[in-house]
């Protein structure tokens, strides 16, 4: 059992590796009431395409497989759904499914042993039937209706399509109506023996509990369980280009206000040269993405001043292998003077010596803030091991140790050339 | 936890001490009754208030300080409640351990000096910012029309009752936010000082002296105020059920169902109707309108229903293809019947394990720590303690009978286009 400070924030995380390769992160806080538990595997909606390491023939599934996976996990013999037991135990369990994760949780008070071990049991006890396939795909249908009626989903996705050539971010994490219409039992099954292996998964609570009961109830379930001998999996991967597919497009649909998402495709490989970690790479673009386009920008001002912008730039980043995609959405009755200023100001990034130190503030803040809610922490946690493969203990000194000499140097590597730009135009229709 | 409550005439300070947060947060709460012709103002005054001020020309000038002061978050916050509106101005920041040493001084008299300081000059606020706060507005208004659910449920309270209380926003009409004046935003900052109620609560790791003073050496309230302030609105009951169906363009079909309860002694309203709500449809899989609609016939991804205890109605909505609407339609009304005579003792016992799970949740995060004693104090809800009590004692029967004070009053359908046959 590893120990691992986290330093600045008066937290301790405790990391095991069981035998069966299965990963456990442990946070406990005596100061709250409730812990917070998640079962996670490394198989997310980009993860179509992959084969095991000694295997010669690569498999592949539809779109829309590690969401669909998700959804069935919860079904159990017996005509019974997973939440049924939770219920009992008088704690929330949920799932969700992103581009590189799939995460069981569950949200509790009391009856911590039993909640745990409900949590690997249904995980760990697929039930699969192609009637219960056929019932869910209905679920799941309506489930993507839904997101296509949600503007702020198709700001983002169509904008992530017009973006990538390869990648499978280009995809909704759901799929298509059709994709879920062609998902198979054999697919879902496939899916499941690769990569639900306790090898490619890990267990990650949060709140207040004991660690060391913890271990021994997830050790104990464990050893109950036979599992297939550990294969890696190798997950296959087109190169993605540096360039974007379209790099405009306007739509019109059932908006009242136009909106506008520009998304800037930045290369990892642009920075090789200063010799810094993927975190430290990402830690500084986050700082100037949010120093040129954040609430204290001036951009921001002038947009929201001149009355260009009904609110605020919303700015997030997603991290692929070779890129960091900066989004930024907005909402604006004039598009056109909007892109105008914009396309200015994202030219050149800039960032002097007071803008960093604060900026390294906010960032220290938000660090030490995190931890006062164990779902963010927990949250914390898993994007560390996702994005990084490990815990990040010393994230606060890598903030404290933030450079403006660095910070510049980042600045000036920073292409914009390669974006796209989305505009939402309000459809004039007719009512039926 | 210590709550202390600390009566200063004008206004009361409301402290809770405990050192389970890394994090302090502090809301000043102005509370009246609603009304709707300064309703519009009112939120747009408090927009204006957390946007800028005398000492803070710009938004980014009050954002700069906020980074300054490790990310304090500073923001204006408008609630309709019943019959109530509450208007807050809130912030949340750091534990001065890992801060500075005046930090707490400076980050408390932020929000103060926004409230005290406003950007007023011969009587009116500015006029620019009250331009960016009515298209800030205007898009809030636009985003209900964007968002098919959102949508629907507006239309159905306005078919409801377009005079209801319960029916109206926050933001008010298109026309209501144009006609804001900054001389009106002035009047209405006036009056709001002088005859709202106003609390102020702060939660965390503090000495409490010390807190109390910053406090009351920035307050500036001077009126005592005692007038009648209402909650509850009874909205009408109807002997013959609104019904109404309109086309949108929208993928899916949205359904809303709305029910008046009627006559609720303060037991049912506090107790049986919360759990007969959470067995129906209070969000997990397991209500009886989820495993109808969701789990036996596949026909969407959530329903849900909502207990609305100070309008008094029960709010049903789902989404589902428009080829489904008749048969998602039965499948409500046989799932609302199905609670006078079909609850089971593990529904109710499950239903009462989710909601003391839910005030459970609520000790972990201090906004809803403060709601919880905000509402204790001017809604009468009971301590954490003994709602957990009270759910316990909650029967079958209870839920049963309760079914009998539930009245249907609409059903309103906005017709999506159609997939499944398309």
């Amino acid at each position: 059992m590893k120990k691992i400070k986290m330093v600045g924030v008066d937290e301790t995380l405790i990391n095991e590796t069981l035998s069966n390769g299965l990963k456990v992160y442990l946070l406990p806080n005596k100061n709250v009431k409730n812990f917070y538990m998640t079962f996670s595997t490394k198989f997310g909606s980009n993860d179509t395409e992959f084969k095991k390491t000694n295997a010669k023939k690569t498999m592949s599934v539809p779109n829309g497989t590690a969401h669909f996976l998700e959804h069935l996990t919860f079904k159990m013999k017996g005509n019974i759904d997973a939440t049924d037991y939770f219920v009992k135990l008088g704690s929330d369990v949920n799932a969700y499914t992103t581009f590189n994760v799939t995460c069981y949780e569950v949200f509790g008070y009391d009856l911590f042993k039993e909640n745990l071990e409900t949590l690997l049991d249904f995980v760990q006890t697929p039930f699969y039937t192609e009637k219960l396939v056929e019932e869910e795909k209905g679920i799941i249908k309506e489930e993507v209706k839904m997101y296509d009626d949600d503007i702020e989903t198709e700001l983002i996705f169509r904008l992530f399509k017009n973006s990538f050539h390869k990648d499978n971010t280009k995809n909704l994490v759901s799929g298509t109506v059709e994709d879920v219409q062609s998902i198979s039992l054999n697919d879902l099954e496939k899916a499941y023996k690769t990569f639900y292996h306790p090898s490619n998964m890990y267990v990650t609570i949060t709140g207040n509990f004991n660690a060391e009961e913890a271990l021994a109830i997830i050790e104990g379930n464990q050893e109950k369980k036979k599992f297939p001998r550990k294969e890696s999996v190798i997950k296959i991967k087109e190169k993605e280009p540096n360039t974007v597919v379209k790099e405009f497009e306007e739509i019109k649909r059932d908006v009242e206000i136009d909106k506008v998402n520009i998304g800037l495709k930045i290369p990892y490989s642009a920075f090789s040269s200063l010799k810094l970690t993927r975190l430290q790479e990402n830690v500084y673009i986050n700082i100037l993405t949010n120093s040129m386009f954040g609430r204290t920008s001036k951009i921001k001002e002038k947009l929201v001043s001149g009355n260009i912008i009904t609110d605020g730039l919303y700015v997030s980043r997603t991290y692929l292998e070779n890129h960091v995609f900066v989004n930024i959405i907005a909402e604006t009755p004039y598009p056109k003077r909007y892109i105008t200023l914009m396309e200015e100001a994202i030219k050149e990034f800039e960032i002097e010596e007071d803008e960093l130190i604060r900026k390294k503030r906010v960032a220290i803040s938000n660090l030490i803030k995190c931890f006062d809610d164990i779902e963010e922490t927990n949250n914390l946690i898993q994007s560390d091991i996702l994005e990084y493969g490990d815990i990040n203990a010393n994230l606060y000194n890598i903030y404290n140790d933030l450079n403006i000499k660095t910070a510049k140097k980042i600045a000036s590597k920073i292409n914009t050339k390669n974006k796209s730009i989305l505009v939402v135009k309000k459809k004039k229709t007719e009512k039926k | 936890m210590i709550y202390k409550l600390h009566k200063n005439g004008s206004y009361n300070i409301h402290t809770i001490t405990t050192d389970k947060f890394k994090t302090i947060r502090m809301e000043i709460i102005l509370r009246n009754n609603f009304n709707q012709e300064t309703a519009a103002i009112r939120t747009a005054l408090f927009e204006m208030l957390t946007e800028n001020s005398k000492n803070y020309k710009s938004k980014r000038e009050l954002n700069l300080k906020e980074e300054e002061l490790y990310n304090t978050i500073i923001y204006a916050e408008s609630t309709k409640l019943g019959n109530e509106i509450l208007s807050s101005i809130n912030l949340e920041f750091l534990n001065p351990k890992y801060t500075d040493d005046d930090y707490l001084n400076e980050a408390l008299k932020l929000p103060f000096d926004l409230l005290f300081n406003p950007n007023i000059i011969d009587g009116k606020f500015d006029d620019d910012t009250l331009v960016t706060i009515k298209q800030r507005l205007l898009s809030e208004l636009a985003s209900i029309q964007e968002n098919p659910q959102k949508k629907a449920i507006f239309n159905a309270l306005k078919i409801m009752d377009p005079k209801s209380i319960s029916s109206k926003n926050l933001i008010g009409t298109e026309e209501e936010i144009n006609n804001i004046t900054t001389t009106k935003l002035y009047q209405e900052y006036l009056y709001i000082l002088a005859h709202d109620y106003i609390d102020i609560f702060i939660i965390g790791d503090f000495d409490c002296d010390e807190v109390i003073n910053i406090i009351n050496g920035e307050s500036n309230f001077r009126t005592i105020k005692n007038h009648d302030v209402s909650l509850f609105i009874d909205n009408r009951v109807k002997n013959k059920v609104s019904k109404k169906e309109e086309s949108s363009n929208d993928y899916q079909s949205q359904i809303v169902y709305i029910y008046n309860t009627i006559n609720l002694n303060e037991n049912e309203r506090k107790y049986i109707m919360p759990i007969y709500n959470m067995i129906l449809g209070g969000g997990s899989l397991e209500t009886k309108l989820s495993k109808s609609l969701r789990g036996d016939n596949s026909l969407c991804y959530g329903v849900q229903s909502i207990y609305n205890k100070y309008d008094n109605l029960l709010i049903i909505t789902t989404s589902v293809d428009a080829s489904n609407v008749n048969i998602a339609k039965k499948l409500i009304a046989s799932s609302v019947n199905s609670m006078k005579d079909k609850v089971t003792d593990d529904e109710v016992k499950h239903a009462i394990s989710s909601s003391i799970s839910s005030i459970n949740m609520a000790y972990d995060y201090p906004n809803r720590v403060i709601a919880n004693y905000l509402f204790n104090y001017m809604a009468e809800l009971d301590p954490m303690e003994i709602r957990i009590e009270n759910y316990k004692k909650v029967t079958k029967e209870e839920v049963a009978k309760i079914s009998k004070k539930i009245k249907l009053n609409t059903i309103y359908v906005l017709k999506g286009e159609n997939n499944e046959e398309n």
